[in-house]
């Protein structure tokens, strides 16, 4: 294993931002992948990237748990030699350091910052920085959150845009892949930059974001493990997983609340549920009464579930898996 | 007459409501105005940008104490960020994105959404547009129009009437479709999105100029049939003209130059300072001679933050 520092700024009354990744591999004497090593010279390499934001706490658990396992694995000489494996757990310490999820100067997101300007604003500047560290890899898997507050189905995310088509999402082994046209609000983010530079990117999606919970994080790491294994990383195989569905993004089901009050769920994520089934009961924050009825509209899976507590009238409380969305092809034309 | 464009509960019982005033010609009804050439000012997209309010003071005095000479119809958003505005804060509270970068909107995500929605199906039919904003409270800007090239054929014959310093006009590869004046210039409404003094503050100043500059572009757009005030010629400028100077090191920024004037290539702007040793980190001069239109108002700087933007030739 090799840790390095990979990018760092000053900070004013504050340590130097420290930004620290670690690379996993040997070269096919034996040797271990040093310093400076070059994925686009190799077979093959995975990134694995976390934290961009600083309340990413699960994602960044993932990253380390993985750390852990591969310093394991480099010793038992699992890894396949000439595959070079690097994870960054937290790409964002100066926010995660005080409780925040931007930067804490001026809260931008560095997820809507990439591929980043070494001239440019701070933000900016980390994001170059970055980008010039997770380039050239064959596969990128960015740990993220969803910018509404909520529980996910574990789930990875493809790209459909410019760059980089391939996919191999099922490798996950998770219950659902998502397949998605980049907005204009993508364009800034990590992944559309990965796969318009070549790299075959995935934003992965954990069940949590906020929490520091093992055995959500073991799940996570597993699945990697799984891509890593299908993908010829590792010759250790990882049994368990999904027979993987895939759908695109927008045959999701939203379900909104009626009225704003105190929103409480009788249904979590990867309930199986049928149309006009109670999801959640809405009540006057005040008086108790309950304000609305929130009903499944139609028979599905429950995909997403928001997690405040209190509730906007048409906040998006739900989203369905219907059982009657149609399976997109695995490998994009 | 105050109306209510669009509303939405908040789970206490309150309601976040984007309100609009209308100012129209004295004794006609709304059915009568409803074929008059129409002008919808938009401002409190960012709740911490509070210059266009004293913008909509500044106009809309000058529109009521000469109420014969209205002809159209003035419909004027004073927060279309309102939590935000309340919170005096950038962003919707409860709510990641940026409100200029959600438009059109949309009636299937969050009720931020469909509030996005709701205003540019208000605003969608008028003769023209204004979106006031202020500048962060990191940086003071001259008045001026931010314009994309995609747009600039109705928009820029506009923006050089509406009394601004500096009209920027930006190549299409850096729009931003999410924002307000993309969507309503899609919609043919020509939009004009203003940049003015600083985050948090009040400058008066900007206030008149700006009113002055709404009031001739109305009467451009027939809104308006008062007296033409006076207004000043804008540089007009390209991505390729403005340089841009950035901190390099952490520290406090303070300035040595007066902001809105010419500087000279090489000219001291100010100095980053650890002030606890009374070390001069870094001696910021001017890339370029030429306007100082942006300058950093807010201290504190990290490396990277933008100090300085000078309209001049372009740096070889
Ligand atoms: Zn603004």
């Amino acid at each position: 294993m090799l840790e390095e520092g990979i990018l760092s700024l000053e900070l004013p009354y504050r340590d130097p931002l420290d930004v620290r990744a670690f690379s996993f591999g040997i070269d096919a004497k034996g040797k271990v992948l040093g310093k400076g090593a070059d994925p686009s010279t190799l077979e093959r390499s995975l990134c694995v990237v976390a934290g961009i934001r600083g309340d990413e706490i699960l994602q960044t658990l993932v990253c380390a748990l993985l750390v852990e396992r591969l310093e394991k694995m480099e010793r038992s000489k699992a890894l396949v030699p000439g595959c070079l494996t690097r994870v960054i757990p937290c790409a964002n310490p100066a926010s995660m350091g005080i409780g925040r999820r931007f930067w804490p100067l001026d809260k931008t997101d560095i997820n809507r910052m990439f591929p980043g300007s070494p001239e440019g604003e701070t933000t900016r500047r980390i994001a170059a920085g970055l980008f010039a560290q997770v380039s050239g890899f064959s596969y990128g898997v960015h740990l993220s959150s969803f910018y509404l507050e909520g529980d996910f189905i574990p789930h990875v995310r493809v790209m459909h845009g410019p760059g980089e088509r391939a996919n191999h999402g099922a490798d996950f082994c998770l219950p659902y892949v998502t397949h998605y046209e980049p907005g204009s609000f993508d364009t800034t983010t990590l992944h559309y930059n990965w796969r318009l530079h070549g790299t075959e990117a995935y934003s992965f999606y954990t069940r949590k974001t906020t929490v520091a919970d093992e055995v959500i994080a073991r799940e996570a790491v597993q699945s990697l493990l799984r891509f890593m294994s299908a993908r010829g990383l590792t010759r250790q195989q990882f049994h368990g997983g999904h027979r993987t569905f895939e759908l695109a993004e927008r045959a999701l089901v939203p379900v909104h609340v009626p009225v704003g009050g105190v929103c409480c769920p009788v249904v979590r994520v990867g309930d199986v549920v049928g149309r006009g089934q109670l999801l959640a009961t809405v009540r006057d924050l005040l008086c108790g009464h309950v304000t609305a009825r929130v009903v499944a509209p139609c028979d599905g899976v429950v995909f997403y579930h928001a997690r405040t507590p209190l509730v906007n009238e048409r906040t998006l409380a739900f989203q369905i898996v219907p059982d009657d969305a149609d399976e997109v092809k695995a490998t994009l034309a | 007459m105050l109306r209510d464009v669009s509303v939405r509960e908040l789970p206490t019982g309150e309601r976040m409501r984007i309100v609009k005033h209308r100012y129209m010609p004295v004794g006609l009804s709304e059915t009568e105005v409803s074929c008059l050439p129409r002008a919808c000012i938009i401002t409190g997209m960012h709740g911490d940008e509070l210059e266009g309010q004293y913008v909509l003071y500044e106009l809309i005095r000058r529109l009521r104490s000469q109420p014969q000479h209205l002809a159209g119809v003035v419909d004027v958003y004073p927060a279309v960020n309102p939590m935000g505005m309340g919170a005096i804060e950038r962003g919707i509270p409860q709510f990641d994105l940026d409100m200029d970068r959600i438009f059109p909107g949309s009636h299937d995500a969050s009720p931020f959404e469909a509030m996005a929605a709701d205003l540019v199906e208000d605003v969608r039919g008028a003769q023209v547009a204004f979106d006031l904003h202020a500048s962060s409270i990191y940086l003071r800007e001259l008045p001026q129009i931010r314009i994309n090239e995609e747009s600039v054929g109705c928009t820029l014959p506009l923006a050089r009437l509406a009394n601004v310093d500096y009209v920027w006009v930006h190549e299409s590869a850096v729009v931003l479709k999410g924002t307000f004046a993309y969507s309503m210039n899609k919609l043919g409404v020509p939009t004009l999105v203003t940049k003015a003094g600083v985050g948090m503050r009040i400058t008066p100043e900007v206030g008149e100029q700006l009113a002055i500059g709404i009031l001739s572009v109305l009467a451009q757009a027939g809104v308006w049939t008062g007296p033409l005030p006076l207004v000043r010629a804008p540089q007009v400028g390209t991505d390729g003209e403005v340089s841009y100077l950035h901190a390099d090191a952490a520290g406090m920024f303070v300035p040595c130059v007066t902001f809105g004037r010419e500087v000279k290539e090489g000219q001291v702007i100010g100095r980053i300072l650890d002030c606890g040793s009374a070390t001069v980190l870094q001696e910021l001069c001017a890339p370029v001679g030429g306007l100082l239109f942006t300058l950093r108002a807010y201290p504190l700087v990290y490396p990277g933050n933008l100090i300085a933007r000078v309209l001049g030739g372009a740096p070889c």
